[in-house]
């Protein structure tokens, strides 16, 4: 193997490739990543075995050839030399880098890198296709709901569902839940969809950031996978992944339709609220106090750390009511909703909420709804 | 061959009596210590050549004998102790039988100084396997001086059997810990072969004990001598219990939890100021530790109970070592009853900084040595905390709840915590994924995990069910779930206090329960699973314990299960308020299974370890 390459692109693709293997595998092999001289330019590759994510940067290929190499020492060093170009070569079972006109060279040692894990085929059944922006913000709008308890792992993840014309992503821990939608024809995916690991999604996510085309998404939901592809300027990024089995709550019939209370307010301001207050509040319930009034909410929290109370203005003109809630799920909610109001529908103080953005969110063509749940009051009734 | 019966030689059956009260050469040097005692010694000094069975005294400024009183005091059943049995149910002396010093000289040779105050001078007689050899006058100060050689040297058989000299030496300095404790008026000291072993003060008795106690010693000089014996830093860790109920008077300095001992060692018995073995106070004092303590760890205490000399039988044991209480169920619940007590205001040992203030700082100013100013007001500091609920206002996540979806573009958002940080608080380590490692003035903590979860856990959830309801938090998805029929029994029997707990419960009917919300802490488990197993847990504690404290029984269980396991990893936040929380609750010693949840390791020991003394 023996190429020539600009040390931006190895540092990217290193990077990037860095993002998938696992910190601490029982494989030490799994602590590599895979170099592969191709004849399209020099792929990375770093697994974990169920997120892989790869990365094809364009260089000069003199001799194809594969080396796996320890990914943080290897991106540690190409990190740091300095920018131009550069050659990465085989030599004696040693991964050798010289850059700078002979100003430098680095050698790592290699494992044998027919041991690397295989990057699976991915035989779609279905694609489609996504900008990156809106993959990107279909992710920050939803993913933050998931589970991170081992128990249930199809909560692990993030429901991607196709259906009405439109894409919808959709998260729970049972305790809050998050769906985000955007319009446009995505035939390959059903309405059941597939739930996308959060780990995935992570990467997907930065992928989607740097991407410069559309984002190809193909799912293989019979072998349990997807895949997505992107092309983020000379780059093409591919994550694989491994699919979360379901099946998915039916969450569509916990969504209440018609609560009777409606509550309006500017987002930073109960924003702001809820951060001041929660730093009362008890550190593993984050327990706050909504107290719904007339035209006003005031949001307040006791504990022996102290006290305190926050009243800011609501459209509100229902029942006076109590209500509990987490602070951290509120305010990750709150932080999700990207327009200046946001509404919420209430029932009863025991009964799951909906919050909403209030008006057009600024891409007409998506849509936003959250849930939470309460937490019930140590002096709530029933 | 037949043989006749004859009557012995006087001198081989006093040789025979006397192996039943001194069957060691300890029991000589005890016999001859409570003589001085019971003569009122105000100072006693014990000397030691090579081994007890070789030669010791024991001088004393006791009230002396008579020179005339010398010879009588050798004979068997001669004392001034008592005159008649009834005197037994008044006693107020160790000894009372009159068969001490006649046995110790039937075995060994004696010689007895001694001067009565009023007396001009001293006279000594000395005594040889029995015989007195020599006697007359002799100089000393008041009192009486008692010495042993040659023990057990005409009874060969005997001597065989001895224990290991420094066995006996090391018996011996217990021996006068124990008499120590019991006598803080008197001051003790022990030479072994000229260089001196021990050498404890006599404490001017305070008189502070109420008028019923007479011009006997308290816990306040108790406490005195327990720091001259095992120094100033350990006694005062000790705690006071005391109680009181028909004339029968308790009295205890508690070790801690963290100090009890794999065996009995630690604990001394005193009764009437004599040092006894017993079993059923062992007992009662296991009992006031209750789940403090795991199985098998003794708690390390001394125990001072005064008794009527009337329901109190001393003469039970040739060696006077037990004593019979006539109503030992009174005692039992007066021991157990008065050490519980002080056991339940349990104050942390982590008082590195134990000064004035009635509550102990927050983990963070305990750990931090902050260069004068104190940059935020923090009301945790100013009043006492109440147990179990206090948390720092640091980081957001506590145990239980890893601030969800924190894992996921943690990037892109900002964290309340990065916000807010305050001063840097200290580094914790977690070893293994079990042990979490924390820097505290003075040396290092190393706190069990789960232990200290369940602790904490625990005392959450009796607060709980005594009445301050928990949140529920409220379940988007109702689980439904399948119980035995013997659970969903339990489910309707346990209704009120599962709701106390936080548990938001509908019964739909045999066997299906709805799980409409769950205890707010409990973000991590699978609810219903977690409901099974704390039915199991309750069903099978309640069907193993008789006294069943419902309560009691699913706080346990409940802690048991929703704890953090060993192998959970915990990010700092979540440490740090696993170690805060734990030192706000009232035990943070043990787990309520009397698991200890913490070990404390000293600079101190760790520098001697290093040499760096």
């Amino acid at each position: 193997m023996e190429l020539n390459i600009e040390q931006s692109d190895l540092a990217f693709a290193v990077g990037r490739a860095l993002g998938s293997v696992s910190t601490r595998s029982p494989l030490p092999l799994l602590s590599c990543i895979l170099l592969e001289a191709e004849k399209d330019g020099l792929r990375v590759t770093g697994t974990d075995l169920d997120v892989t994510t790869s990365v094809l940067a364009p260089c000069e290929v003199k001799s194809p050839g594969r080396a796996a190499v320890s990914a943080r020492h290897f991106h540690d060093v190409a990190r740091k030399i300095p920018r131009g170009p550069l050659s990465v070569a085989l030599k004696d079972q040693q991964c050798e880098v010289r850059y700078g006109r002979g100003k430098g060279w680095s050698r790592f040692p290699t494992q044998d890198p027919a041991d690397f894990p295989r990057t699976p085929e991915l035989k779609a059944e279905a694609s489609l296709k996504l900008d990156g922006d809106a993959l990107g913000r279909l992710v920050a709008r939803s993913a933050y709901a998931a589970s991170t308890e081992e128990t249930r792992p199809q909560l692990n993840g993030v429901l991607l569902q196709g259906g009405d014309g439109k894409i919808a992503f959709v998260s729970t821990d049972g305790h809050r839940l998050a769906r985000a939608t955007h319009q446009g024809t995505f035939a390959g995916l059903s309405k059941d969809g597939v739930i996308i690991p959060s780990r995935a999604l992570q990467a997907v996510s930065r992928g989607a950031e740097d991407a410069t085309g559309p984002v190809e998404i193909e799912i293989a939901a019979g072998k349990n996978q997807a895949g997505f592809a992107a092309q983020a300027g000379a780059y093409r990024i591919q994550i694989l992944t491994r699919l979360l089995e379901g099946p998915y709550p039916n969450y569509e019939q916990v969504i209440p339709r018609s609560n009777p209370k409606q509550l309006k307010c500017r987002r930073a301001d109960l924003m702001e609220a809820v951060d001041i207050v929660a730093s009362h509040a008890d550190n593993v319930t984050r327990q706050v106090r909504f107290s719904l009034r007339r035209g006003r909410l005031g949001v307040a929290s006791a504990t022996e750390l102290g006290a305190g109370e926050h009243q800011i203005e609501a459209s509100y003109d229902a029942d006076d009511m109590e209500i509990g809630y987490n602070a951290g799920y509120m305010l990750d909610i709150l932080r999700s909703i990207p327009t200046e109001e946001v509404a919420f529908h209430l029932n009863t103080a025991l009964s799951a909420g909906v919050v909403e953005p209030v008006g057009a969110l600024p891409q007409p063509d998506e849509e936003l709804l959250c849930l939470i749940m309460p937490l019930r009051l140590p002096d709530a009734v029933g | 061959m037949t043989r006749s019966i004859r009557r012995l030689a006087p001198e081989t059956a006093s040789r025979i009596a006397a192996g039943e009260v001194i069957e060691r050469p300890l029991s000589a040097l005890k016999e001859i210590l409570e003589n001085a005692l019971d003569a009122g010694a105000r100072s006693i000094a014990v000397q030691v050549e090579r081994s007890l069975d070789h030669a010791f005294q024991v001088a004393d400024d006791g009230t002396g004998i008579a020179a005339g009183d010398l010879e009588l005091a050798l004979e068997r059943h001669a004392t001034s102790k008592i005159a008649t049995l009834e005197d037994l149910d008044r006693l107020g002396s160790l000894g009372f039988r009159g068969e001490a010093l006649p046995s110790i000289a039937a075995v060994s040779r004696l010689r007895i100084t001694s001067r009565r105050r009023e007396a001009d001078g001293a006279s000594f007689v000395l005594v040889e396997g029995g015989r007195a050899v020599e006697r007359g006058a002799s100089a000393r100060a008041p009192g009486t001086t008692v010495e042993v050689a040659d023990l057990f040297f005409n009874t060969p058989a005997r001597r065989k059997f001895l224990h290991s000299p420094a066995g006996e030496l090391r018996a011996a300095l217990r021996l006068l810990e124990c008499y120590a404790l019991a006598y803080p008026e008197v001051g003790f000291r022990m030479t072994v072969d000229g260089r001196e072993r021990l050498s404890w003060p006599a404490l001017p008795v305070s008189g502070l004990a109420p008028e019923d106690h007479g011009g006997a010693p308290g816990l306040h000089d108790y406490r005195e001598r327990a720091s001259a014996l095992w120094g100033a830093r350990h006694a005062a860790q000790l705690l006071d219990a005391l109680g009181e109920r028909d004339g029968m008077r308790i009295e205890a300095l508690l070790g801690l939890p963290e100090h009890a001992r794999a065996t009995r060692e630690g604990q001394v018995f005193i009764v009437n100021r004599r040092w006894i073995q017993s079993p059923p106070l062992s007992q009662a004092l296991r009992r006031a530790y209750g789940n403090l303590l795991p199985g098998g760890r003794f708690p390390a205490s001394t125990l001072w109970l005064t008794v009527p000399p009337a329901r109190l039988d001393v003469n039970v044991h040739p060696t006077k070592r037990e004593v019979r209480f006539a109503d030992e169920s009174a005692v039992f619940t007066l021991v157990a009853g008065a050490c519980a007590k002080s056991l339940a205001h349990i104050h942390p040992p982590l008082t590195v900084v134990r000064g004035g203030a009635a509550t102990e700082p927050r983990w963070a100013d305990r750990v931090q040595e902050r260069a004068g100013e104190q940059p935020y007001l923090r009301l945790g500091s100013l009043r006492p905390e109440p147990p179990g609920l206090a948390s720092p206002g640091g980081g957001p996540a506590g145990p239980g709840v890893s601030s969800p979806g924190a894992g996921i573009l943690a990037g892109d958002r900002s964290e309340p915590e990065a916000a807010g940080a305050g001063p840097r608080e200290p580094e914790l380590w977690q070893l293994h994924r079990t042990y979490i490692l924390a820097p505290v003035r003075g040396g290092l903590v190393i706190v069990d995990q789960h232990a200290a979860h369940e602790r904490i856990l625990y005392e959450d959830a009796r607060a709980r069910l005594e009445g301050a309801r928990g949140s529920a938090q409220q379940l988007l998805f109702p689980a439904v779930i399948d119980l035995s029929r013997s659970q969903f029994d339990l489910v309707l029997e346990l209704g009120q206090w599962l709701n106390q707990l936080g548990w938001d419960l509908a019964p739909l009917g045999p066997p299906s329960v709805v799980i409409h919300g769950v205890p707010s802490d409990l973000t991590r488990e699978n609810p219903g699973r977690f409901l099974q197993d704390l039915l199991d847990e309750v069903s099978e504690s309640t069907a193993r314990e008789s006294d069943t404290d419902v309560a009691e029984i699913v706080a346990r269980s409940y802690a048991c299960h929703a704890a953090i396991k060993a192998g959970d990893p915990l990010s700092q936040p979540e440490m740090r308020a696993l170690i805060d929380r734990l030192f706000a609750t009232s035990r943070p010693h043990g787990d309520p299974h009397g698991r200890v949840t913490y070990v404390r390791l000293d600079l101190d020991e760790l520098n001697k370890r290093f040499g760096r003394t």
